[in-house]
């Protein structure tokens, strides 16, 4: 183990490209900058990219690491009928796929919590589908107490070599306990913080999507909406296909702005910028996805061709069977020019239509919490000036997803102020936000 | 002069009427009232009084009891929210310690609290005070140092640091979980933000540096219910809550659903430094609280019944005592009655008879018949009168001899169809001519001349009496008929009862001592036989049997 670290140690040492890439690495960093070339003799703010990669694994590989997983239902009474039958069936089948040495807990929740499977080893398969068989609904709906539980029997198997997982899913506005988006925010923060990732599948029209969307983004989870409780199988087997290709945990990106360099602040995600050294956490990453850190950086005026160093990039991360972190090293670097056309013509549209998109949701959500507030005048304009700005900027960057984006969250909005709220196109519109302020995706 | 002769009938029952026909006079009101009233006053003091102080005492009893039980109940209760508190002060103290080491084992530099916040699920930040009590991290005088989260934790924390006298300095002390005399060491600090209390916890350094981290509050909300467990509250099916100042649930257990109004049935303030919430528990069935009833309501139903059956039987033994001094107060009456009305007849007819026997006219035979009628009566009555006594005393004797009951009876008819026919009754007899059995002639006699006498005096109505007897299974039987109103059928069984008269307008009129048919049927089992009064569609009919054969020993 100690020699395969050292190896992988080696390896990234050496490669202090702007694309690192370690052969048996599982995990790709790309370094990007928005303009490679910036114009000489002012400040400038640019972006810069450092994306992530999980790479696909080989098929022979060896046995994967066994995983830990907590499934969250809610069996509050709105949750009768097809609802709970589909979920239950759903998560029967998704636990089909996993393995023998796999441990699994199953916790519902209502007025109070109960845990129906306590966490064990899915050897005794029977006993686990029997007890999820045995659920039935009941009265209101303690999201916190069941998030609380699930985590204590995800603790109870916790292996830093495992891949620890909740899955949620409710479709009803928390009631009992601590109810607000941010308590829950921050419960999903603290889970992050050992490791413990909440998937939070909302059900319906019902749910609060901004309190199981902070869950699961503040934890570093996926949030899906579910319309119809039929798709739940194939969200289930989504959600178990990610858990069983995570490919990395604990992943932890530094990046140390050289001397002059200003780090204005990260889009999206949660970092901790402190002086020039911004660091951001990511839980895990699965084979084939993408999660990224988007960095707004001022970069000090400076003679024509001249480099000047942006930052150096350390990427930590631990593949699944070890104990210790590997290690990727990169740095950005931009080229002066004096030329505003170099700097057009070199610039990475896709960086910066990906920060329009960014500044996008942050005002609509803005302007959703004034309107929350009852200040729906300032709200309102705010949202104008955002479509207005998302227009243009399609325009300029030939980027009709941003047009999109501005037409979707004006008829959200439109309709909510008309009083015909659609509550599916607004729940269509969270979770399409949320891949976008996780800052990740599936790579291509 | 059968028309005169009716008259004096008629003047000579009118004495007997003046029991209840007399004027009451208003003493005698009064003697009534109180005798109605007597009863009732019994009935008060002997049952009603005792049961309302049964009631009274019961009802002094069982609150006494409800309140007792109460209590323990409450008692036990309040253990059990005590149990869970405990079990939640256990588990902050266990937090505290974990805390605690983590602040023992940080490097007390700037890098080593930013890696504790970083890594530890229960710390959302960390702080450093100098020795001075100023913030050295994160501080505000190196502002290019601060990290958002920096200013957020600052911005958070600002009420300790700008009012009170933080981390174990002054009253807050008091507050804090570890005391020692002189300054605490370490403990915790509670302030609120948005939207309740939030926790630091905090430790002095030897050299007077204070660490300290701001609890992740969420974080701890989850261990908190992660960690206590809910098998208790289920077990009672009730609802245990864990409530915040402002009413807000942080935590519930137990499988009871309460009413949205519900007031919980009992509160406890939770342990420092959780002061600000509150346990509450709700029950789905109170009635534990109460003693069981069962045992009161049994006790005093028994205690009812007793004191209840003591003065009925009480009453009714008064009640019998009282009737049957009536009764022979009555019988005494009526005796005087019965023997003075044929007395004045004979006196009548004695004087009538002479008068005519000096004047030489022919009636005197006649009136003499009367005398000799009534001085008949006289003797029965005074045979009655006597017989009664006698058993009352000593029982009835009889001589049982063989003889012709037929005879008897068609002696006793002839000697009675005349007296008969004068109420315009006729008497038949009929059946066998000789009918041998062992009986006592005087006794049957007068068994006869009692019935017969009933017919004569309450057979209303009546036109035909029939008397017939026959020999039938070892039995001479003899059936005394007449078609007069007959007697209800209600009252057929106690027609026998000594001094028992069937009160009807009838018997108002008529003399009568009750004593008539009582004697005939202890006369007549007296001789082994039997008296009955048997069912018929018009009149009465009385069947008396005596045995052919002797069964007395001889």
């Amino acid at each position: 183990m100690k020699t395969k670290r050292s190896f992988i140690t080696l390896l990234a040492s050496v490669t202090l490209t702007a694309a690192a890439f370690a052969a048996s690495s599982p995990v790709e960093v790309r370094v990007n900058l928005a303009h490679p070339k910036i114009p000489a003799d002012k400040k400038f703010t640019s972006y810069l990219k450092v994306g992530l990669t999980g790479l696909k694994q080989d098929e022979h590989k060896p046995q994967r690491p066994p995983v830990n997983v907590a499934i969250v239902l809610d069996r509050s009474g709105s949750m009768g009928g097809s609802k709970l039958e589909n979920a239950k069936q759903a998560a029967k089948e998704a636990l089909a796929r996993l393995g023998g040495d796999d441990v699994v807990s199953v916790i519902t929740f209502e007025s109070e919590v109960q845990v129906i499977v306590p966490a064990t080893k899915l050897n005794d398969r029977d006993r686990v589908m029997r007890a999820i068989d045995e659920i039935r609904t009941g009265g209101s709906t303690a999201i916190f107490a069941g998030v609380s539980k699930g985590a204590e029997e995800l603790r109870k198997f916790k292996d830093p070599k495992q891949i620890s997982r909740m899955v949620l899913l409710s479709d009803g506005l928390a009631n009992v306990g601590p109810s607000s988006p941010e308590e829950l925010g921050r419960l999903g923060a603290s889970l992050a913080k050992e490791g413990i990732t909440v998937t939070t599948l909302g059900l319906g029209l019902d749910y609060n999507e901004r309190l199981m969307s902070k869950l699961a983004q503040m934890s570093d989870g996926n949030h899906a909406f579910i319309k119809d409780p039929k798709e739940l199988a194939s969200v289930f087997q989504e959600e178990f296909g990610d858990i069983l290709s995570v490919v990395a945990q604990d992943l932890r990106v530094i990046i140390q702005c050289a001397e002059g360099v200003r780090p204005v602040r990260v889009l999206g995600r949660e970092a901790d910028i402190r002086g020039e050294r911004v660091e951001v956490t990511m839980n895990q990453l699965r084979a084939g996805q993408e999660k990224y850190v988007l960095l707004e950086v001022e970069l000090p005026a400076g003679r024509a061709d001249t480099d000047q160093i942006v930052a150096d990039i350390e990427a930590y991360y631990r593949i699944n069977e070890s104990k210790d972190s590997s290690k990727i090293a990169s740095r950005s670097v931009a080229r002066r020019t004096a030329l505003m056309s170099d700097v057009t013509a070199s610039m990475d549209k896709n960086i910066l239509v990906e920060v329009e998109k960014q500044i996008g949701i942050d005002k609509e959500q803005l302007a959703v919490k004034l309107s929350d507030e009852g200040r729906k005048d300032e709200a309102e304009k705010i949202l104008i000036s955002n479509g207005v700005r998302l227009e243009a900027q399609a325009k300029a960057y030939d980027a009709p997803a941003l047009k999109e984006m501005a037409d979707k969250q004006t008829s959200v909005n439109t309709a909510q102020r008309e009083g015909g709220a659609n509550w599916e196109n607004e729940k269509k519109l969270r979770v399409q936000d949320y891949n976008i302020i996780r800052t990740q995706n599936m790579a291509k | 002069m059968r028309k005169n002769y009716a008259f004096r009938i008629t003047t000579s029952s009118e004495p007997r009427t003046w029991l209840n026909k007399t004027p009451i006079s208003s003493g005698k009101r009064l003697i009534i009232v109180t005798q109605l009233l007597r009863p009732i006053l019994f009935l008060l003091a002997v049952v009603v009084l005792p049961l309302v102080l049964l009631g009274w005492l019961g009802r002094m009893l069982w609150r006494d009891q409800k309140a007792a039980w109460e209590t323990q109940w409450r008692a036990s209760l309040q253990q059990d929210l005590q149990v869970s508190d405990q079990q939640l002060a256990g588990e902050m103290e266990r937090i505290a310690t974990q805390l605690d080491a983590l602040l023992t084992n940080t490097q007390p530099s700037n890098a080593a609290l930013i890696e504790l916040a970083s890594r530890h699920p229960l710390v959302r930040h960390a702080f450093r005070l100098d020795a001075t009590g100023t913030m050295a991290f994160p501080s505000v005088g190196h502002q290019d140092q601060l990290s958002l989260m920096d200013m957020e934790f600052l911005q958070r924390t600002s009420p300790v640091w700008n009012t009170g006298l933080p981390l174990g300095r002054g009253t807050i002390a008091e507050d804090a979980k570890l005391k020692s005399y002189s300054q605490p060491a370490n403990g915790w600090q509670t302030w609120f933000y948005a939207d309740g209390p939030q926790w630091l916890y905090w430790k002095r350094l030897a050299d007077g540096t204070t660490l300290g981290v701001e609890l992740e509050r969420a974080a701890f909300f989850a261990a908190l219910i992660a960690r206590t467990d809910n098998s208790r509250a289920s077990a009672r099916g009730s609802r245990l809550r864990l409530t915040a100042a402002d009413g807000t649930v942080l935590h519930q257990w137990g499988a009871f659903e309460p009413p949205a109004l519900r007031r919980p049935v009992l509160t406890l303030v939770a342990s420092a430094p959780l002061q600000h919430w509150r346990w509450e528990l709700f029950l789905a069935d109170t009635s534990h609280g109460r003693p069981p009833k069962m045992p009161f309501i049994l006790a005093g139903t028994g205690v009812a019944t007793l004191i209840g059956s003591i003065g009925l039987l009480i009453f009714m033994t008064w009640r019998r005592d009282l009737r049957v001094a009536a009764q022979r107060v009555s019988f005494v009456n009526q005796v005087s009655h019965e023997l003075k009305t044929p007395l004045t007849n004979i006196r009548l007819y004695t004087d009538l008879a002479r008068d005519a026997a000096e004047r030489g006219e022919p009636q005197a035979s006649q009136h003499l018949t009367v005398v000799q009628e009534e001085t008949g009566r006289l003797s029965r009555l005074i045979h009655n009168v006597l017989t009664f006594a006698r058993q009352e005393r000593h029982g009835l004797q009889v001589h049982l001899v063989r003889g012709d009951v037929c005879a008897l009876v068609r002696r006793v008819a002839s000697h009675w169809r005349a007296l008969l026919e004068r109420k315009q009754i006729t008497l038949q007899t009929s059946g066998e001519e000789n009918c041998d059995a062992f009986f006592d002639a005087d006794a049957m006699e007068q068994v006869l001349g009692n019935l017969l006498s009933n017919i004569e005096k309450y057979a209303v109505g009546a036109r035909h009496a029939e008397l017939s007897v026959g020999t039938k299974a070892g039995f001479v039987e003899v059936r005394v008929h007449d078609d007069g109103a007959g007697i209800p059928r209600s009252v057929a069984r106690r027609v026998f009862e000594p001094f028992y008269r069937v009160r009807s307008d009838v018997t108002e009129g008529a003399a009568g001592t009750g004593l008539g048919l009582s004697i005939a049927r202890a006369l007549a089992e007296a001789q082994g036989g039997t008296l009955k009064l048997e069912p018929v569609e018009r009149g009465t009919l009385f069947v008396l049997r005596i045995p052919v054969k002797n069964h007395q020993p001889a």
